[in-house]
């Protein structure tokens, strides 16, 4: 039972840290980074002709979010909730959730080239791509799975919303006779973290302010 | 005075023997949050248990003169930081008084 207590303690110290909002919008955009190049163009306002322009747009949310990320939890974060060393069985639970993260990427390499060299087919009666169909499910079990190690519960949506992104967006655009199929979906997909992610954090500096709580 | 009333009158004066310094709730929760994580800096203490400033002060001190806890202060830059820590010592006073509890509170649930 004290055990239990204890271990309780740890799980709500550390799943304090996702109070801030700044995990959400990091992964919010990360998706939108997927999702607003081939918005644009189905908007007509570039064209995949010039890769560059969607390349650009793409490394510049991703690097966005990533700045955001790091620099949000070390200035914004770190000063209002203090700063913890967790113990060895979440520091163990944390190298899974990186291993997860890696291998996630090596299978998004490989697929990649799969799908270059035309290995894995591109289309078919449903108009997903395989690597659209291998993209949702490795990421439903890498993030579930890094949902599960970090006792992150909202990740568990986000896995879901991340998954079907890309797959229902291919199938609208060959089944449905929508104007902007992946506007609709990377709306429904990417816009809830971003909301949820700006509320939270909105709602984190006004409970949190920087020099209220500090040192004596 | 029988076998029984006598083994009670000793279960009952364990609580008399309890650790001062561990029984007050504030550093109970202290000493708690520090055990569950290696280590944590002042702020964290402050959000996670609710206290004030002074009051967070005055129970570290008191874990501290007990060695129970470990202060390490240092500058991060102007400001000053301090990391705190559950010393071996805290950690099994803290194990012994859960236990010591345990057993007193199972043995006064049939009243």
């Amino acid at each position: 039972m004290e055990q239990l207590n204890i271990k309780a303690l740890e799980k709500k110290a550390f799943r304090s840290f996702f109070r801030d909002g700044i995990y959400d919008v990091f992964l919010g955009t990360i998706l939108l980074s997927f999702g607003l190049p081939l918005i644009l163009s189905e908007f007509g306002w570039i064209h995949w002709k010039t890769m560059l322009v969607p390349l650009v747009i793409s490394i510049i949310l991703n690097v966005g979010a990533l700045v955001f990320f790091v620099f949000g939890k070390k200035y914004i974060t770190a000063p209002r909730l203090g700063i913890v060393r967790f113990g060895k069985t979440r520091k163990r639970k944390m190298m899974h959730v990186k291993l997860l993260l890696v291998i996630s990427v090596l299978i998004g390499v490989v697929t990649l080239f799969l799908t270059l060299f035309k290995i894995l087919p591109v289309g078919g009666n449903t108009g997903i791509p395989a690597a659209g169909v291998i993209f949702g499910i490795q990421v439903l079990i890498v993030f579930g799975l890094a949902a599960y190690f970090m006792d992150f519960t909202r990740l568990y949506l986000y896995a879901f919303l991340f998954a079907v992104s890309m797959p229902v967006t291919f199938w609208l655009k060959k089944n449905a006779s929508l104007a902007y199929p992946t506007l609709y979906v990377f709306c429904l997909t990417a816009g809830p973290m971003l909301v949820i992610g700006w509320t939270l954090f909105i709602r984190f500096l006004r409970q949190y302010s920087h020099n209220t709580k500090g040192e004596d | 005075m029988s076998r029984q009333r006598k083994d009670d009158t000793q279960d009952l004066g364990r609580l008399l023997n309890t650790d001062r310094i561990i029984h007050e709730p504030a550093r109970l929760m202290i000493l708690a949050y520090l055990s569950a994580v290696e280590s944590a800096d002042f702020i964290f203490l402050l959000n996670q248990t609710g206290l004030t400033q002074g009051n967070l002060s005055f129970h570290l001190s008191k874990l501290e003169e007990s060695d129970y806890v470990a202060i390490e202060k240092k500058f991060i830059g102007k400001r000053p930081h301090t990391m705190l820590s559950i010393t071996d010592k805290g950690r099994k006073t803290l194990k012994k008084y859960l236990k010591t509890m345990k057993g007193l509170i199972d043995s006064l649930v049939d009243f």
